[in-house]
C-alpha cells in the first residue's frame, strides 16, 4: 500500500458571476500514488494546476475551489482515511503534524508584525497540548539548530532576514514536528543560485535523517534533477507523464516533456534550443480531447476528440498520449475503445 | 571617443539607510566601469545575486537613478544629468527598458496595444493613427506577434510569453541601439522562456541592437550572452568574454556560483556542502574583499584591504589571489 493513492480526482473552481458560470478545471481526474519515503517532482507552467492539486492534497479546500469528485487516501502507521472526508478536529491533527506543507513566497508567509519565536510557538502549541513552555522551548531551539540555522532568527522579525533565511525557516517550521509527508510548492522560486542550493541541501537532508516523503513543485527542472526521485509532468491539469528521474531526462516519452527537457540549456552548450510552440492553454476553456493537441507536432484525429488516460508503458513509466498507448495491450484497448464509440 | 556606445566610468552609488545621524551608508554600486563598443552589437550580462547591485546599475544607465559619483556617458555625451526635455527624449530613444514581471508592467485595467500606440506618440515618431498603426505593426512583427493578437486585449488575456514579447515590441518601437533587460525570463514559463531568450540574440544579429541583460539565470546568460560580469556586492568581481569566465573561472565566487547552477542532468547532483552568506549588510560594509567570509582560499590581507583589479588570462579579476605584487601580498 503507497502512502498516498490519489484516485480520478477531480477539483475546479467554480463561480457564478452575473450570470456568467466559470469552471476552471484546475484538476481534472488525476490518479497517481506516492510511495513512502520516497521524492516526487510535479513539474509544470504556471497555471496548470500544480498548486491546486497540492490544495486539495491537503484538504485546504475553500470556496471557489470545490472537489467535484475522485478520493485522496493516506495509509501510513496502521492508519488508513480519506483526507477529504475528514472534518474539525480530526483533520487538524492531521493537518501539520502528519502532512505538513511548505507554501510558496516566504516573503508573505511569515506574520511581518511578530517574531519569529512567536509563530513557532503558535505551531508548537495547537498541535503538542500540555506540556510546558521549557519543554517546547527546548524543541524550537533543538529543531534550528539541527537544521543549521543560527539561533537569533527566533528572536528576529521577517523583514530582518534575507529571503533564503526566510525560505529555509519556514522549512524548519513545517517540519517541526516532524511530519509523513511534505509538500513544498516552489520551495526555491525567486532566490539566488547559491541559496537554493543551501535549500536544496535542507530538504535532502531533511529527508535522509527524518525519513520524510516528499512533494516538490516547481517549474525548474534543473531543481528536479538534483532533488526527485520520480517526476510527474502536469500540463493544463492533467498529469501527462510520470516516470524515474534518469529516465525523464534521457528518454521523455510526451511530446510536451520531450519540449520541456529539450529547451533546456545547459552550461557549456551552445546549440540553438526551441520552445514549445503555441501558448499554455486556458483552464476555463481548455482544448477538446488532448490538452495538448494545438501545441502538438504529433497530433492526430484521434488527439482532438478523445482524452487519452495515463497508463502504465513500462514498469514505473506512466504516460498519458495515443502515441504510445497502441504499444501495450492496455492502450490498444483504449483505443479500440475510442473507435468503437 | 564616439566609436564607444556606452561608457560607464568608476560609478558609485551610496544609499542612505534610516535618520540622518544615525543612519548608515551602504555602498550598492562601487566603482563600476566598463564599456560597449558601437560597432559591434553584442549582448552583455550582469550576473550575481539579489542585492548585489545588478538593478541598480541599470537604473543608474537608464536615468532613473543618478550615480553618486562617476560617469555615464553615451555616445561621448555625458547622460547623468540631462536637463533639457528634447536631449532626454533622444536619450530615452536610444536606451529603453523591459522589466522582469510582464504581469506587473502593464496595468490590468489597460488594454495592452494602448502600451504600444503611446509609446509611439510620445516620442513623436508618428502622428496620425494609420502612421502609429505602421510603426506598431513593425514593432510587433519583429518579435513574431502581430496586431491582432494583442489588439483590444487585456494583459490577462495573453500568456506570460506572449506579454513578455509585447514589452519587448514595446521598447523597440523607438529602434533604441541598447535595450536594457532586467530578469525579463524569471517570471516567465519554463515551456516559453527560450523563446523570449532567443528573440533577444535575433535582435541582435538581425536589427544590430546591444542587449544588456541582467539575470542571476547563469545557464541561460551562457547560452546567448558575449561577455559577462559577475557581480557581488556591489562589486563586479571578474569580467570578460563568457567562454572564458564559465568555463574557466577564476575569482572564488564564480567558481561557487557556477557549482551552485543546478545542471538539469540527472547524475550530476551535488556532493559536498556549502556555506551561506550570514547577513548581507554585514558584507555590504566590509572593508576588504566582500567575498572573505565564504571564500574557501581566504588569506589574511582579503580580511581589510580591497583587492585591485588584475587583469589574467582574457578577463578582469577583483581578487587577491590574482595580484602581481606577491611579496607586498605577503607582508600585508
Amino acid at each position: 500500500m503507497s502512502l498516498l493513492e490519489v484516485e480520478n480526482l477531480s477539483a475546479y473552481y467554480i463561480t457564478h458571476a452575473y450570470g456568467i458560470k466559470r469552471d476552471v478545471r484546475a484538476v481534472d481526474n488525476i490518479t497517481f500514488s506516492i510511495e513512502e519515503n520516497e521524492i516526487v517532482g510535479l513539474a509544470g507552467e504556471s497555471g496548470c494546476g500544480k498548486s491546486t492539486l497540492i490544495k486539495v492534497l491537503l484538504a485546504i479546500i475553500k470556496p471557489p475551489l470545490r472537489i467535484l469528485s475522485g478520493q485522496v487516501n493516506y495509509s501510513y502507521d496502521d492508519k488508513k482515511f480519506n483526507l477529504l472526508t475528514l472534518e474539525g478536529k480530526q483533520l487538524r491533527r492531521v493537518q501539520w503534524e502528519d502532512i505538513s506543507y511548505i507554501p510558496q513566497g516566504s516573503m508573505s508567509t511569515l506574520n511581518p508584525v511578530r517574531k519569529i519565536r512567536k509563530t513557532f510557538e503558535d505551531v508548537i502549541k495547537a498541535h503538542k497540548r500540555g506540556e510546558s513552555k521549557e519543554e517546547y522551548e527546548k524543541l524550537m531551539e533543538e529543531h534550528i539548530k539541527y537544521l543549521g540555522l543560527p539561533l537569533e532568527v527566533l528572536d528576529s522579525y521577517p523583514h530582518q532576514l534575507s529571503g533564503g533565511m526566510r525560505q529555509r525557516t519556514t522549512i524548519a517550521l513545517a517540519t517541526i514536528l516532524r511530519p509523513k509527508i511534505i509538500f513544498a510548492d516552489e520551495p526555491t522560486t525567486a532566490l539566488d543560485v547559491v541559496v537554493q542550493r543551501g535549500v536544496i541541501q535542507m530538504l535532502k537532508k531533511l529527508h535522509k535523517e527524518q525519513k520524510n516523503t516528499m512533494l516538490i513543485v516547481t517549474h525548474d527542472m534543473a531543481v528536479h534533477a538534483n532533488v526527485a526521485e520520480k517526476i510527474a509532468v502536469m500540463y493544463a491539469g492533467k498529469i501527462v507523464e510520470i516516470a524515474e528521474k534518469k529516465e525523464l531526462f534521457t528518454d521523455p516519452k510526451h511530446p510536451y516533456s520531450q519540449f520541456l527537457i529539450q529547451s533546456l540549456p545547459r552550461i557549456g552548450d551552445k546549440k540553438r534550443r526551441t520552445s514549445a510552440p503555441g501558448n499554455p492553454p486556458s483552464l476555463a476553456n481548455p482544448p477538446s480531447g488532448c490538452r495538448f493537441h494545438p501545441r502538438c507536432p504529433y497530433a492526430k484525429d484521434v488527439c482532438k476528440n478523445y482524452a487519452p488516460k495515463l497508463i502504465k508503458y513500462e514498469e514505473f513509466h506512466n504516460i498519458a498520449c495515443f502515441l504510445y498507448s497502441s504499444e501495450t495491450e492496455e492502450g490498444e484497448k483504449i483505443v479500440q475503445e475510442v473507435i468503437r464509440s | 571617443m564616439s566609436r564607444k556606445l556606452l561608457e560607464v566610468k568608476n560609478v558609485v552609488k551610496i544609499f542612505h539607510i534610516g535618520g540622518r545621524f544615525l543612519g548608515t551608508k551602504l555602498k550598492a554600486v562601487n566603482n563600476v566601469s566598463f564599456e560597449i563598443d558601437s560597432e559591434k552589437p553584442e549582448i552583455l550580462t550582469f550576473a550575481g545575486e539579489t542585492g548585489s547591485g545588478k538593478t541598480t546599475l541599470a537604473r543608474m544607465i537608464l536615468g532613473l537613478e543618478p550615480p553618486t559619483l562617476g560617469e555615464i556617458t553615451y555616445k561621448g555625451k555625458n547622460v547623468t544629468n540631462i536637463k533639457k526635455r528634447e536631449e532626454l527624449l533622444e536619450y530615452m530613444k536610444e536606451v529603453q527598458p523591459i522589466f522582469q514581471n510582464p504581469f506587473e508592467t502593464f496595468n490590468p485595467l489597460r488594454k495592452v496595444d494602448s502600451y504600444l500606440f503611446e509609446t509611439a506618440g510620445n516620442y513623436n515618431l508618428a502622428k496620425t493613427r494609420k502612421e502609429k498603426m505602421k510603426v506598431v505593426e513593425e514593432a510587433l512583427k519583429s518579435v513574431g506577434l502581430t496586431l491582432n493578437e494583442v489588439q483590444d486585449r487585456y494583459p490577462n488575456e495573453l500568456s506570460g510569453g506572449q506579454l513578455q514579447r509585447t514589452s519587448v515590441a514595446r521598447a523597440l518601437i523607438t529602434r533604441p541601439s541598447l535595450l536594457i533587460a532586467d530578469e525579463p525570463v524569471s517570471m516567465v514559463d519554463a515551456s516559453l522562456r527560450m523563446s523570449i531568450v532567443n528573440l533577444f540574440s535575433d535582435l541582435k544579429n538581425d536589427y544590430n541592437v546591444t542587449v544588456l541583460y541582467i539575470t542571476h539565470d547563469l545557464a541561460t546568460a551562457y547560452y546567448i550572452s558575449d561577455r559577462i560580469a559577475i557581480m557581488l556586492r556591489g562589486d563586479v568581481v571578474e569580467f570578460g568574454d563568457i567562454d572564458k569566465v564559465m568555463l574557466s573561472p577564476l575569482h572564488p565566487y564564480t567558481q561557487v556560483l557556477l557549482k551552485s547552477v543546478p545542471q538539469p542532468d540527472p547524475e550530476g547532483t551535488w556532493k559536498e556542502d556549502i556555506k551561506l552568506s550570514s547577513l548581507e549588510v554585514k558584507e555590504f560594509s566590509r572593508l576588504g574583499c566582500k567575498f572573505y567570509e565564504r571564500c574557501p582560499s581566504a588569506m589574511k590581507i582579503c580580511k581589510d584591504v580591497e583587492p585591485p583589479n588584475v587583469f589574467k588570462n582574457g578577463r578582469d579579476v577583483k581578487c587577491h589571489l590574482y595580484s602581481q605584487k606577491l611579496e607586498e601580498r605577503e607582508e600585508a
